[in-house]
């Protein structure tokens, strides 16, 4: 079974997330969290890490950037693969985030069944 | 009978020879004639010495012997004597002898007395003594006295002599001449009546001190001619003493008016010249210490290496004592690095020191603390070791100057707050609108098949205005990011970008089979995003904006040219830079000239959404990206056909990028 980590402020996206890995499979256990802090300090005491963080750039407080760079200074935290979440993802933000070994960007989509598409493309 | 008859008897009484022995040889001239014919009956030895006979003449009448006597008017002053019985006295009177071929002149101081026999006067004695020596010499000095005299007279200059009290005893015609004055008038003191009565004084002081100390004259004095006008004259006087006498004074004048004139027009013009230069010095005074700007001259102190350590103010005007605000005793006075000690080591030294080596001049601004002024000083050289400081108060411009660069810096600031605000505002906006498309889109899945046909098109025009709005706020974001990186600039091949886009936009191109051409274009420096994004938005519009029913045709060109031959598209101080004006000629719909600059606003557009789709952002994104790199952009057009955007953007961008970036 798949581990899968959402890191967003907007509890929607949570929400939505949910319901797309329902409806693509019942593989998956999906853990989400609104702020970064909380997420780190879950990531650095589970046993089992996450198969895919998915990280959305724009929050209050610890940014979306902050957080990765944090989680790769953490040794359990160097390996997981990060998939960047984002409303708009721009060079400049492609360029900030490529140093800490982004695995894919992903621009939140304007449909459930482009959404359903996306994910079981990452995650398969 | 005889007078001194040898034979008669009183000759041989032995105290009548005696007498006559006596007679013969005294040193005197002594005769006696007798008789109507004045016959000689005795003549001394010393007169027949000079008669040059013997006693045979005895018994003769002396005009026998001696006709020329006769001549010589001696017959009738011995007539005449007879006559009268006054005795005749003659002094230096000369007598000539014809001795045949010679005539001897001899002088004579004689005395002819009457010779009385009873009261009846019968002869002529002659007593006397020949004086021709003494009176031959008399005569040379008389000669020698007329020559210098003649000599005195015949000169150009006046000549004097005085005795030995001072008292002026002769006086050369050229004197009388000059003067009109006679003798009568001039000698003694007279001359002094003709003295001009300003150098009188002084003539006579130093008259006076001559005589007393027998030393020479030499004084220049003025002396009034004949027609009132004064001669200026050299005159000097020379003691003549003789055996530690003092004998008299000789003296000369001579006419200076000559070197006078010269004198004084000499004194004219250096008194002119004098007054020149003084009103020069006034002048210039007048204008250093009237002038706003500041003034002063520093003199530079050197150790013995030649370096400068020090230097003084030696001159300021009151505008620079002013400036500087220092007291101007100790400005004047002090050395530079007693009001500050570092000054030689400062920026500020070491331009002076700069200028005093090279003589370029340089301008400095600072701000004086305690007039709150700002003072621009220009330094320049004045020689070696002096150097000019101009003080001017720019505290206007540079007022004017901070104001505007504050109002440069708040639009500045306000310019990025406002890109700020719509780059937060599109990019926070674009979440919530991708939620309610998200949601809207969702619904509808939801909802399929239980809709009715009226239900499904509100549906969709939902769907239609949140995608527009979607679309709107992306524009927006990306319009207000367009600018972005500007800083970020490389050498950019524009053939490479111009291709880069054209892959991009090559379904686009094929689906519309659209012919581009494009020449060679240059290399520039720039942002490579921006860059792309420029033609990206260029192209695309022409694709876009194009004739339906007519291959679009896009043509891209580049030349290189001065900004004044680029037409009114630049300011003045951009006229002579050179640029690459690059042209994307289409042959689409066009537009009418007067949209020519709102087509380049903000969601300015010319067509509707159902005509021609768009935010009217991607003009306004071109206008942007020219402009952050320094370059113009500007279009023509007429409606119908086609249009061409000119851009110029700067050669060796460079470096102005790096100056603006």
């Amino acid at each position: 079974m798949k581990k899968l980590l959402l890191i967003d402020d907007d509890m929607d996206e949570a929400e939505l997330f949910s319901e797309a890995l329902e409806t693509i499979g019942k593989d998956y256990e999906f853990t989400s969290f609104n702020n970064g802090q909380e997420a780190l300090q879950y990531i650095s005491r589970s046993n089992t890490l996450p198969d895919f963080i998915f990280l959305d750039l724009n929050m209050p407080m610890l940014s979306g950037k902050e957080i990765l760079r944090r989680l790769r200074d953490t040794t359990s935290g160097s390996g997981i693969p990060v998939i960047i979440y984002s409303t708009s993802i721009t060079d400049i933000d492609r360029k900030e985030t490529s140093e800490y070994e982004v695995t894919d960007y992903l621009q939140k989509p304007e449909t459930f069944e482009v959404l359903c598409i996306k994910l079981k493309n990452i995650i398969k | 009978m005889t007078f001194f008859d040898k034979s008669s008897k009183e000759y041989k009484d032995p105290g009548f020879e005696n007498a006559y022995k006596f007679f013969n040889q005294a040193p005197v001239i002594i005769g006696f004639v007798r008789g109507e014919n004045y016959v000689v009956e005795f003549a001394n030895e010393e007169l027949l010495k000079i008669w040059k006979v013997d006693n045979s003449i005895y018994g003769k009448s002396i005009f026998a012997v001696f006709p020329e006597l006769e001549a010589q008017g001696f017959r009738q002053l011995l007539d005449n004597v007879c006559a009268t019985g006054n005795p005749f006295t003659a002094y230096e009177l000369p007598i000539v002898f014809d001795r045949g071929e010679i005539k001897d002149t001899y002088y004579f101081d004689f005395i002819y007395q009457p010779f009385y026999e009873g009261d009846k006067i019968t002869g002529v004695i002659a007593v006397g003594h020949e004086v021709t020596e003494k009176v031959n010499a008399k005569k040379t000095v008389e000669r020698g006295d007329r020559k210098w005299k003649q000599l005195a007279d015949s000169l150009p200059v006046f000549v004097w002599t005085a005795d030995e009290k001072g008292s002026i005893d002769f006086l050369n015609a050229r004197w009388y001449e000059i003067t009109g004055l006679t003798p009568e008038q001039s000698l003694g003191y007279g001359w002094a009546s003709a003295m001009h009565p300003d150098d009188l004084k002084r003539c006579l002081e130093e008259w006076s001190y001559a005589l007393a100390n027998r030393s020479l004259v030499e004084i220049e004095v003025r002396y009034r001619q004949k027609d009132g006008t004064y001669l200026w004259v050299l005159a000097r006087g020379i003691p003549v003493i003789e055996n530690d006498v003092l004998i008299s004074w000789h003296g000369t004048g001579t006419d200076i008016s000559g070197q006078k004139n010269i004198e004084r027009k000499l004194e004219e013009n250096i008194q002119g010249r004098t007054k020149e230069i003084l009103e020069k010095t006034n002048l210039l005074d007048s204008i250093l210490q009237n002038s706003t700007n500041g003034i002063s001259v520093s003199e530079l102190i050197f150790d013995d290496a030649g370096h400068v350590i020090d230097a003084r103010t030696i001159l300021a005007n009151d505008a620079a004592v002013q400036f500087i605000g220092l007291p101007k005793e100790d400005y004047l006075t002090k050395p530079a690095t007693y009001f500050d000690p570092g000054i030689i080591s400062s920026p500020y030294g070491q331009a002076c020191i700069k200028t005093l080596q090279t003589g370029e001049p340089f301008i400095m601004r600072y701000f004086l603390d305690f007039s709150n002024r700002w003072l621009e000083l220009t330094v320049s050289r004045m020689d070696e070791k002096h150097l000019i400081h101009n003080f001017t108060d720019v505290t206007t411009i540079r007022e004017a100057e901070i104001k505007l660069e504050r109002t440069l810096d708040e639009l500045r600031y306000s310019n990025a707050n406002l890109e700020e605000f719509a780059y937060a505002a599109s990019h926070d906006l674009k979440e919530p609108i991708r939620k309610s498309l998200f949601f809207a889109n969702k619904l509808k899945e939801d909802l399929k098949g239980k809709l009715t046909v009226e239900q499904d098109f509100l549906f969709n025009r939902l769907e239609s205005s949140q995608s527009r709005m979607q679309k709107l706020i992306e524009d927006l974001l990306e319009y207000s990011q367009a600018a972005k990186g500007s800083a970020d600039k490389n050498e950019i091949d524009l053939n490479e970008a111009l291709t880069s886009v054209l892959e991009d936009l090559e379904l686009e191109i094929q689906k519309r089979a659209a012919t581009i051409t494009i020449d060679k274009l240059p290399k520039i420096s720039g942002n490579k995003r921006q860059i792309h994004q420029l033609f990206q938005n260029l192209i695309g519009n022409a694709l876009k904006y194009s004739n339906q029913n007519q291959a679009i045709e896009i043509k891209v060109s580049s030349v290189m040219l001065k900004g004044v031959d680029a037409g009114n598209h630049l300011p003045q101080d951009k006229q002579e830079n050179l640029f690459h004006l690059i042209k994307v000629s289409d042959n689409g719909i066009g537009f009418e000239q007067k949209y020519a600059d709102k087509i380049f606003k903000v969601f300015t557009r010319l067509h509707s959404d159902e005509q021609y789709r768009g935010s009217g952002i991607g003009l306004s994104i071109v206008k942007k990206v020219v402009e952050s790199h320094n370059g113009f952009v500007w279009a023509e057009s007429e409606e119908g056909k086609g249009a061409v955007f000119s851009i110029l953007l700067p050669e060796h961008s460079a470096d102005s990028a790096s100056k603006n970036g």
